[in-house]
Formats: C-alpha cells, structure tokens, sequence
C-alpha cells in the first residue's frame, strides 16, 4: 500500500514538472519548465490548495536520491570531453576556483547581514 | 532488455557508492563523483557505445524535473524562515550572481580560455534545465555548459563544508544560500545532509539565482564589450 502511495505521489510531482514544461513551451516563458512547475506547487501549497501531508512521502524519496538522478547527465562527460580538449587544466581550476569564490562571497555578505539584523533587532527591544 | 540492464547497473553502482559514504561521511567519498566516475571507466573498459548508455538510462534522467519541482517542499516547510531573512536572502543571491559572472570573466581573461569557452561557462553556477537553455542563448556550446555544471556541483557538494568553515560563516541560512547559489541542486544534496535549513534555503537559491542569472547575463555581456574583447 505504501509503495503505491508514493508513487502515486511522485507521479503527481513529476505532473508538476510536465506542466510546467508545456507552460514555457507554450507561452515561450524564458525559465525552463521544472522550475515553473516548482513554483506552481509552492503556490498550491501556500494557498493550502495541495497539503504538505499529501505529497510528503514521495517528495522525501525524491530529495533523498536526488544525487542519483544526475548520474547519466555526469557521464555525458565522456562524449564531450573533446570539447576540452587542451584547454581541460585551467578550465577545470577556473571552475573549482569559481566555485569557491561564489561560495566564500554569498555565505559572508548573508552571514554579515543577518547578524546585523539580528543586531539591530536586540537594540529596538 | 538494455533499458533494464544499464538503469539498473546505474542505480547498483550508486546505492554502493551511496552506502559507502553513509558509513564514513567522508566529503571524498561523494557518491555522485565516483558514480559517474566508476560508469565511465565501465564504459570505456566494455566498450559500450555511449550513445546506447545515454538512450537506456533515460528513466533516470527522467527524474531530474520531478526532482527540481520537489525543491518547493523543503522550501515551504521554511516559509517562516524566508520571512525573517528576505532581504539578505535577495541580497546575497543578488550578489552572488554578479561575483560569479566576474570571477569568470577575470579567469577567463587572464587563462586566455577564448570567447565560446568563456560563454558556455557563464551558467555554470545554475542548475542544469536553466544553464542549457542560457548557454544556447548567450552563443556558448550547452554540452559544454552541462559539463561545467556537473563538475561545479559535484565540487560544491565537495568542498563547501570545509570553505565555510574556513570562512567562518556560521548561520545555516547563509550555509544554505551559498551552497545553492555557487553549486546548485548538485550541491544541494550536501545542504540537505547539513539541515533541513541548509536544504530548503539551497533550494530557494537555485530558483532566484536561476531567474536573476538569466536576466543579468545578456546586458552584462553587452556591457562587457565595451571593456574587454575576448577572442
């Protein structure tokens, strides 16, 4: 009963993803149509239209074996490494150290500004 | 028959790899790296044609739009959250697109990487629905863009614990917003091991760094060639 319950429910998720695809194919919307569907079901799930009870458990599979999904796409790797070719050593440090920068940058401007908030907020009490 | 067999050795090799690093948590043994990794070695030991890998295990990447469309829970159990720290939320993922843009540029100014490489890197940062089609606009080659995408993720979900705490940067929320911002859904998968914050915040990263990046590009590259002209 269980198994058929969540595949129903990713069933439903994954309606989500096709709809929204339809969407941006249709009306020519310039965001890809996963992400429409991703926000068409946080709209529904703020206006109370679908419950958090009801997708609950396919929704947990999904993110928990999210990684697997990307496998095939990494593979893709392999047929498109010639692109590369001899330019693949500072293409590759220019994407770990991007990736890096990004990460160090957003996480100390957030990380400044929340505890400034938070600052500002103990000082209006 | 082969839709079978090579889902099936697909998921095999993942579980494996899932369950080793379950057992350590060591960042190294990152299970979508050694996946594909492994799968490729495979590939190229049996000598299977790769096109025949790619047709076969479209079941599998079938779930890359459900899986994005299901960043909308994590993101609403967090609603309170979103409220409390919107504007540094907005801020930081402002930010975080236009330091991604320039630190590209600035490499790949100074590695001479040419103009098609330095276009196709541009959407490294998003996910991969978003990159491609950004890629195809600006001029860039997609499949190098999905490339750069995976290997950026995978670094993210790498990397990003010992860099924020070499930063010291310490809210879960800007934890969050900086994985999903610099290594999208990839990366997320690490946030989400982090808290279920890190995981929700990650997650709303991805789709307004998505948006942002997709309206920021084209006039910054507009603006670019009034400055420095690349090959």
């Amino acid at each position: 009963m269980n198994i058929l319950k969540i595949t129903l429910q990713i069933l439903f998720i994954a309606f989500f993803a096709v709809i929204g695809k339809w969407l941006s194919a249709t009306f020519h919307l310039p965001l890809p149509g996963n992400l429409i569907g991703m926000f068409l079901l946080l709209f529904l799930l703020f206006t109370g239209i679908v419950k958090e009870v009801h997708i609950q458990k396919g929704a947990n599979l999904l993110l928990q074996y999210m990684a697997l999904f990307f496998v095939p796409s990494g593979v893709a790797i392999l047929a498109n490494m010639t692109l590369i070719r001899g330019q693949w050593l500072p293409w590759l440090v220019l994407v770990l150290v991007t990736t890096i920068i990004v990460l160090i940058a957003t996480g100390k401007l957030v990380d400044h500004l929340i505890a400034k908030g938070d600052l500002n907020e103990s000082v209006d009490l | 028959m082969n839709l079978l067999i090579y889902s099936l050795l697909t998921m095999a090799v993942f579980g494996a790899f899932q369950k080793l690093y379950n057992w350590k948590k060591w960042p190294v043994l990152n299970p979508l790296f050694w996946s594909i990794t492994t799968l490729i070695a495979f590939i190229l030991i049996s000598e299977v044609d790769y096109e025949v890998y790619r047709q076969n295990t479209q079941v599998i990447s079938f779930f890359l739009g459900p899986a994005t469309v299901v960043l909308a829970v994590p993101l609403y159990r967090q609603r309170q959250l979103l409220k409390t720290y919107w504007l540094p939320i907005i801020l930081g993922i402002g930010f975080s697109v236009i330091v991604s843009a320039l630190s590209i540029t600035f490499f790949s100014v100074i590695f001479n990487l040419g103009s098609l490489l330095h276009l196709s890197l541009l959407p490294k940062s998003l996910t991969t629905p978003i990159g491609i089609s950004l890629s195809a606009d600006i001029g860039g080659i997609p499949a190098l863009t999905v490339i750069s995408i995976i290997i950026t993720g995978i670094a993210g979900a790498i990397l990003s614990p010992f860099f924020l705490g070499l930063a010291k940067i310490k809210h879960p929320v800007a934890k969050g917003i900086a994985i999903g911002a610099s290594s999208h859904v990839v990366g997320t998968t690490k946030a989400i091991e982090l808290g279920e914050v890190e995981g929700a915040m990650s997650s709303l990263s991805i789709a307004l760094a998505g948006i942002m990046t997709y309206f920021f590009i084209p006039p910054y590259l507009i603006l670019l060639q009034h400055f420095i002209v690349l090959k």
